[in-house]
């Protein structure tokens, strides 16, 4: 089993506040963790470790073996294109792109060719529900935007997948769809994915839970 | 009250753009109350210079009946070091005549008093010879109305006719409008015009500007507090807490600014314009008044929600439910819109031409002036069109050839096109006026320059005269009726291929050359051969003023140029490249560097409100761009973004100016050259474009550098 993303002794302080320390947690590929805790507990700082956007105290964050806290900007930039996909709370879609343009930005960014890359969104898009006509983003439904935000992490077939309180705006429904989507992802898609969120409904469908209290304490529940 | 002030300021030092935010703010707030109080140190200034203007005047013997008359007092103009000074001429009836203020004695023959900016444009000193005779000493401060003026008061005892003087009983007159040399004292009423226009309008942009930073964010925290149950006064509060301290940095500015008129003279480099310190606390209830209101409105300004509203989102493209015949009428219809601004231009065109053509040249700058503002006005509106079907085609292009930058660029810039091109209409329409004012000088300089010419074909028979359209046809006719004693007055006229002397009586009519059409506000003498007698005519509209002398004796400039009264007379040994710009014309537009002054302090301040209002929508524009700048590995993707969105649109709607500055170049009357029109449009398309370029350098910069320490969480305003 590859690993995917491989968390060793990771500290990290925010504003004189230590946050995490000497956090632990490995996802394999394949497989679905879920970061559960109250507010404050460092769910989100660990997401932005892992992304490089944090530098931490100590330890470090591996991400398909590659050290993430020690990259340089242009090749953590690379890792990013190559190995990770994310999903942010609000989706963070450009509204004035259609989906198809949206999905497909990564792809050209890394200097993928054009045709290809929109054959491959499309297929996404189409598998998730999201309609590939003309209209701009902003027109989709919350459900339908966190869904292009999903293909669009899933673009240039990454080794990881991040996702921050991906169903957080969105109501029971269109949640369930979403999820349904997200936990479907590892399997079919061969990526780990690590999930941040406080919906008890969300962390029981991964296969993992990681409970993070402030400070210190971290207990594995076993799905 | 005091503590929701504590929490809106705890509020200020909380945002990240609070730096940006605050400094803006606090230079509109100066900006604001230093314009408004301008308004009130030029009042005071005016009623300095009318008092003692008035000081000066001479009290003419007819007008005072009861007095008797005391000195013969003629007043002239005369050129020094290209600008134009008064020249009083004094020759004394009695024996103690009475002393003009600020003379030290009376100048006896061939004795001058110069104002100091006089002499020392001159370089002389007291004892020196002067043009007018010997100087004896300085005009003392009392006797200038302002202390850059240009004086001089000449002794002309045994030479002032009193058939070419005034008779006065002394000094110290309201009832004389005496003429002034300095051209740039417009009337008040005018002046404080062009600074509402050019200094309170940018400014009051400015302060408001600043008020609008962040105005998203700030405008969510008053609805989250009115909706707890805060009251109109308590929101108030808490508005003003978030604005204090930069509102205060910028009335410290403003009081010293003030002070600083108070207290010293101020005058502008290169414009025949001071105020003085004196004049300026003479009227000092006037300006605390001024700079109290300006201080109390920029307050409310700030405290009040007036600048929190939140912009509709107009420019979000809406989707078709209606037919689509309707749509796309209505996609043609917007795309012929974006012509409206060069038809107009057009029509101004062709307006002149057929003015020109049924000899109503006195038309031609009111269309002009009509047809150029028209132009201007619909010139923002068409640079949004512009700017869209430039988008359009651009993401078009970008999506084909897989380019991700040129994409995002192109969709952010056809989302919200209105910030774009407001910039780059602003700076279309500084080529437009810039280009349409070259133009206009250099069609003045051909006339001058022509003029010229003739008079160097003709020799020294003939002068060539200026005169202003200001000094009014009754002015003029005084000063053809003076000339008539010694000259011969006849006219040209433009007759569709050069100009014809036309005399009346059936006198030989005589074709010059080289052709062209002068304004019909200005008139200028040209000459022909001695001998060539004429009857005095009628001084027509739209015609040339000719003299000769009446007994066949070349003209002495000098001479001519004491007798002329109101008129200027251009400097015949003028050898400068494009000389017209030296002769009458660009002496009375050199008067007005003032208006320079203004114009460019005001652009200043519009740039800068027009980039800061900007530099909100490009903050926006970045943060946006967060996740996608995550997969970048270099700023490469942002930076291309930025540009286009700041130097594509800066050079489609300069180019679309161009275009319509060319088009109102076009002079009504053919055959003049377009040279120097052609070279400023390419010098101001390549100037906007380097200006976008170094813009976008300086924002991309402050953008990129801000959108590395956002990561991820809630949104930041």
């Amino acid at each position: 089993m590859v690993i995917a993303l491989d968390v060793q002794g990771l500290s990290v302080a925010l504003g004189g506040r230590l946050v995490l320390d000497a956090f632990d947690v490995r996802v394999e590929r394949g497989e679905s963790v879920a970061i559960v805790g109250p507010s404050g507990t460092g769910k989100t700082t660990l997401l932005n470790c892992v992304l490089g956007t944090v530098r931490p105290l100590s330890g470090r964050a591996l991400v398909a073996g590659h050290d993430v806290t020690r990259l340089s900007r242009s090749r953590l930039a690379r890792l990013r294109a190559e190995h990770l996909g994310v999903v942010f709370q609000h989706g963070e879609l450009l509204g004035e792109l259609t989906p198809v343009e949206n999905v497909a930005l990564p792809a050209l960014i890394v200097g993928r060719p054009r045709e290809p890359a929109v054959a491959r969104v499309t297929e996404l898009l189409e598998a998730f529900g999201v309609p590939t006509d003309r209209e701009a983003t902003d027109h989709l439904s919350g459900g339908e935007r966190q869904r292009t935000a999903l293909a669009r992490a899933l673009v240039n077939e990454p080794t990881l997948v991040l996702a921050d309180e991906p169903t957080g705006s969105l109501d029971p429904a269109i949640r369930d769809r979403v999820a349904d989507v997200l936990f479907d992802t590892p399997a079919r898609r061969e990526c780990g994915l690590l999930v941040v969120t406080h919906d008890p409904f969300i962390s029981a469908r991964a296969d993992r839970v990681v409970h993070l209290e402030r400070v210190l304490a971290t207990d594995e529940v076993q799905a | 009250m005091t503590a929701l002030r504590v929490v809106g300021a705890s509020l200020r030092r909380a945002s990240r753009f609070e730096p940006l935010r605050g400094a803006i703010l606090a230079a509109g707030v100066a900006a604001f109350v230093l314009s408004v109080v301008s308004l009130a140190i030029t009042t005071a200034t005016y009623a300095g210079w009318d008092s003692r203007a008035e000081e000066r005047a001479g009290r003419i013997a007819a007008l005072f009946p009861d007095e008797e008359p005391r000195a013969l007092w003629r007043h002239g103009f005369d050129l020094v070091d290209g600008r134009q000074v008064d020249v009083v001429y004094l020759a004394p009836l009695v024996e103690d005549p009475p002393l003009p203020p600020g003379l030290a004695r009376w100048p006896r023959a061939g004795e001058v008093f110069l104002s100091p900016a006089v002499a020392e444009a001159l370089g002389v000193s007291v004892g020196d010879r002067t043009r007018h005779g010997t100087l004896i000493g300085l005009v003392d401060r009392e006797g200038l109305v302002e202390h850059g003026e240009g004086l001089v008061y000449v002794g002309a005892e045994g030479r002032l006719a009193p058939e070419s003087a005034e008779l006065i009983t002394g000094f110290g007159s309201d009832r004389f409008e005496q003429p002034r040399a300095i051209a740039d004292r417009r009337p008040l009423a005018t002046f404080l015009g062009v600074q509402i226009a050019l200094l309170v309008v940018p400014a009051t942009w400015l302060l408001f500007t600043g008020i609008r930073i962040g105005a998203v964010q700030r405008a969510r925290r008053v609805r989250i507090v009115t909706m707890l149950g805060m009251r109109p006064r308590q929101v108030r509060a808490l508005l003003w807490g978030e604005s204090r301290s930069p509102w205060g940095l910028g009335a410290l500015v403003a009081l010293l600014g003030t002070v600083l008129f108070l207290v010293v003279d101020v005058a502008l480099p290169g414009a025949s314009l001071a105020v003085d310190a004196q004049d300026v606390r003479s009227g000092g209830v006037l300006v605390v008044v001024a700079f109290v209101a300006a201080l109390v409105l920029s307050a409310w300004a700030c405290s009040s929600r007036v600048g929190l509203k939140a912009e509709r989102r107009r420019d979000r493209p809406r989707s078709s439910s209606g037919p689509s015949w309707l749509a796309r009428t209505l996609a043609v219809a917007r795309v012929a819109r974006g012509g409206l601004s060069l038809v107009l231009a057009a029509i101004t065109v062709i307006g002149q031409n057929i003015a020109v053509g049924e000899g109503r040249v006195d038309l031609v700058p009111i269309i002009a002036l009509v047809g150029t503002t028209l132009t201007l006005a619909a010139l923002p509106a068409d640079a949004v069109v512009w700017i869209e079907l430039y988008a359009r085609r651009r993401r078009a292009v970008a999506w084909g050839a897989g380019d991700a930058a040129g994409l995002t660029g192109a969709a952010q810039l056809l989302a919200r096109p209105r910030p774009a091109a407001r910039f780059g209409a602003t700076a279309a329409i500084i080529v437009v006026i810039v280009t349409v004012t070259s133009g206009l000088l250099t069609t003045l300089g051909q006339d001058a320059a022509q003029a010229l010419a003739v008079q160097r074909h003709l020799g020294g028979s003939v002068a060539t005269i200026q005169t202003f359209r200001q000094a009014g046809a009754e002015s003029r006719e005084l000063t053809l009726d003076a000339l008539r004693r010694d000259y011969v007055v006849a006219a040209i006229q433009p007759d569709g291929e050069g100009m014809s002397v036309v005399a009346p009586r059936g006198e030989d009519v005589e074709t010059f050359v080289p052709g062209g059409r002068p304004p019909s506000w200005l008139a200028y003498v040209a000459g022909t051969e001695v001998g060539h007698r004429v009857d005095e005519i009628e001084d027509g509209p739209g015609a040339t003023v000719l003299v000769t002398r009446r007994d066949g004796t070349p003209i002495e400039m000098e001479a001519l140029r004491d007798q002329l009264g109101a008129l200027s007379v251009p400097m015949w040994q003028a050898e400068l490249p494009g000389e017209g710009f030296v002769v009458g014309t660009a002496s009375s537009l050199y008067q007005m560097r003032w208006l320079t002054w203004f114009g460019s302090i005001g652009l200043v301040l519009t740039l800068v409100a027009l980039w800061s209002n900007y530099s909100n929508e490009l903050l926006r524009a970045v943060r946006s761009l967060l996740a996608i700048q995550m997969l970048a590995p270099s700023d490469a993707f942002v930076k291309r973004v930025l540009a286009g969105r700041i130097v594509a649109p800066v050079a489609v709607a300069v180019f679309g100016g161009g275009v319509l500055a060319l088009v109102l170049s076009i002079p009504p009357v053919p055959g003049e050259t377009m040279s120097l029109p052609y070279g400023i449009v390419l010098a101001c398309v390549v100037a906007s474009f380097v200006t976008g370029v170094i813009a976008w350098s300086v924002t991309w910069r402050a953008c990129v550098r801000g959108a590395r320490s956002l990561s991820l969480g809630v949104p930041e305003e």
